[in-house]
């Protein structure tokens, strides 16, 4: 099945005919994550790391093809770990008809059962579930992204790893699937939301820029290298007050 | 393996990994007290401690490291 947006709705082009189907908002329902959508998670953070390019920097370091790279992600999304990047429990995803066709992830940093930060939980993730010599392959490649790590501020919510499926971009989903987590941040006392932006992402930076973001710190890696496995050498650390 | 057994091989291990031969370690000693010790690292010491002491640890178990104590007390029970 071929999908293509379309100004006024949703093509659905089969083998054999074309079926027009006009969005309908009402149908659109937000809703937590659950194991169930643990294949789309794995595409939602796949394509948000890709950031517009072919890169995924964590697969690049690890020397993983996309393949296996997606196979570990689900094998960390499954041991459901809260708290981080790699947790079901921080996405939000919009179901349409019965299919997830948007995910967002965001949590409070820091607010796990071991007050650790999602940076080590995401490397025990790591340790625990990637084999050795992967683990040595990204270690000889820790001078070229060590200056692009990014450090949050405990206590602050935090937006990582947006998608849409193509079919359905232009309706504005993300921007209630953010909404969701802006009223989640609040309830949970989060006084500002955190959000890591490539430099060289024009898009995802005005967009932030337009709903109230500033950049609060820069992180960039000048090894001559970094392009080679990153979609980008700069990171922008962007925040907003709740 | 006795706790000062488990300290010397943990001290070599850390000296190796995170180049540092004159580093010393201490009960409390946390990441944030070793250079070069962050979440990309992290990874690769967590792999040398389990080859070097012949352990896995649980996922559980890894979330518990909060500093040199944490690791030795996890070591010694593994270790039985």
């Amino acid at each position: 099945m071929l999908s293509v947006s379309s100004a006024c709705g949703v093509n659905r082009v089969s083998k054999y005919k074309i079926e027009i189907v006009m969005y309908n908002p009402d149908k659109l329902i937000i809703r937590p994550a659950t194991m169930d959508d643990v294949e789309f998670i794995a595409t939602t953070i796949i394509e948000a790391e890709k950031s517009s390019t072919d890169k995924i920097g964590p697969a690049n370091y690890f020397e993983l093809s996309e393949e296996d790279y997606r196979r570990y992600l689900i094998l960390m999304l499954e041991e459901e770990i809260d708290g981080c990047e790699l947790s079901i429990s921080s996405f939000v995803v919009a179901e349409y008809e019965g299919e997830v066709v948007a995910a967002r992830g965001g949590w409070l940093e820091g607010n796990n059962e071991d007050h650790a930060s999602s940076a080590m939980l995401k490397s025990n993730l790591f340790a625990y579930v990637l084999p050795k010599e992967n683990l040595i392959k990204g270690q000889s490649k820790y001078d070229i992204v060590k200056d692009i790590m990014i450090e949050r501020d405990m206590d602050a919510y935090q937006f990582e790893n947006s998608y849409t499926s193509p079919a359905f971009r232009g309706y504005h989903i993300m921007a209630l699937l953010d909404n969701w987590h802006i009223k989640r941040a609040s309830e949970m006392g989060a006084k500002k939301v955190q959000v890591v932006v490539c430099k060289g992402n024009e898009k995802a930076l005005k967009a932030r820029q337009r709903t109230g973001f500033h950049t609060a710190k820069i992180f960039t890696s000048h090894h001559p290298l970094i392009r080679e496995y990153y979609p980008d050498d700069t990171l922008l650390l962007m925040e907003r007050d709740i | 393996m006795e706790r000062n057994e488990i300290l010397e091989k943990l001290t070599a291990i850390f000296r190796t990994t995170f180049n540092d031969s004159e580093l010393v370690l201490n009960d409390e000693m946390n990441a944030g007290d070793v250079e070069n010790w962050d979440s990309l690292t992290n990874m690769l010491m967590i792999s040398e401690v389990e080859s070097q002491f012949g352990i896995r640890f649980k996922l559980k178990e890894l979330n518990q490291l909060k500093n040199i104590g944490s690791i030795i007390s996890i070591l010694e029970e593994k270790l039985k």
